[in-house]
């Protein structure tokens, strides 16, 4: 489990995910989806909650068990509800200027996200599905 | 994990660039300062080379979204090449890919913009 901090770089964060993830055999394809939904998360934190919680800590903790990748996001504060993304609008790239792709992305990246608030605890679950063949997700054996 | 960003062509109109490290939200603040610097007004063809990218995310592909509408505003065009599976599974979801001038290869891309240069020049 990662603890983390608005001191903290993405860059330092995605390279301790990743290191752990490599040893626990996990595909590059999926990395590549677990990173990309990492910073989407981080960016959002750090976008619409840390300007009134500067001093907020996160934590960041990722297992895999019975044929799934699980990504855990929690932090104490502010009930933020961020799985509810506007669907991209039209195929100008104008419309897709303004906010909502991030969380589009961690949508289309993975195959299940979730979030949850309970006693002024926010947790986001993110799943992948290790046995999916067409998201070509399985581990590398 | 950080992002070098290297120029490969430059004339009056067209500027080659190719991109090694991760596109993110840590990186993306620099990639636009550094496009701000060298993208001249004169500039209406863009070409990316993305080999060397292991990620972009939603903050990498809104410089890109920016790029793109730029370069059309001048009646060129924003070209990619080389993207790893990962990046163009991305370009795809927030389909981007239609309007992008893709090329198979870096060199496809370089013959492109020396061919432009050479229009310019003559």
């Amino acid at each position: 489990m990662l603890h983390v901090s608005a001191k903290d770089s993405v860059g330092s964060v995605l390279g301790a995910v990743t290191e752990e993830v490599q040893k626990l055999g996990v595909a590059r394809s999926l990395i590549h989806d677990l990173q990309v939904v990492i910073d989407e998360i981080y960016a959002n934190i750090k976008m619409h909650v840390l300007p009134d919680y500067p001093d907020l800590t996160w934590t960041l903790s990722v297992e895999v068990k019975t044929g799934f990748l699980d990504l855990a996001v929690e932090y104490r504060g502010p009930h933020f509800d961020p799985t509810h993304p506007r669907p991209l609008a039209g195929d100008l790239p104008e419309s897709q200027e303004d906010g909502g792709m991030g969380l589009n992305l961690i949508s289309a990246l993975s195959d299940d996200f979730r979030y949850n608030y309970h006693n002024g605890m926010n947790t986001m679950l993110v799943r992948w599905n290790l046995e999916s063949d067409s998201k070509e997700t399985l581990l590398c054996r | 994990m950080s992002l070098d960003i290297t120029v490969i062509q430059e004339s009056d109109e067209a500027l080659g660039l190719r991109l090694d490290g991760t596109v993110d939200s840590d990186t993306a603040p620099e990639l636009e300062a550094k496009l701000g610097e060298m993208v001249h007004e004169s500039i209406s063809y863009l070409g990316l080379n993305m080999s060397g990218v292991s990620f972009i995310s939603s903050a990498g592909l809104r410089i890109v979204f920016k790029m793109l509408k730029l370069m059309k505003s001048r009646d060129g065009q924003l070209m990619v090449t080389e993207m790893n599976p990962g990046v163009e599974k991305v370009f795809e979801v927030v389909k981007l890919m239609p309007d992008l001038s893709v090329f198979g290869n870096s060199e496809e891309m370089d013959e492109y913009l020396a061919s432009l240069q050479k229009a310019e020049d003559s």
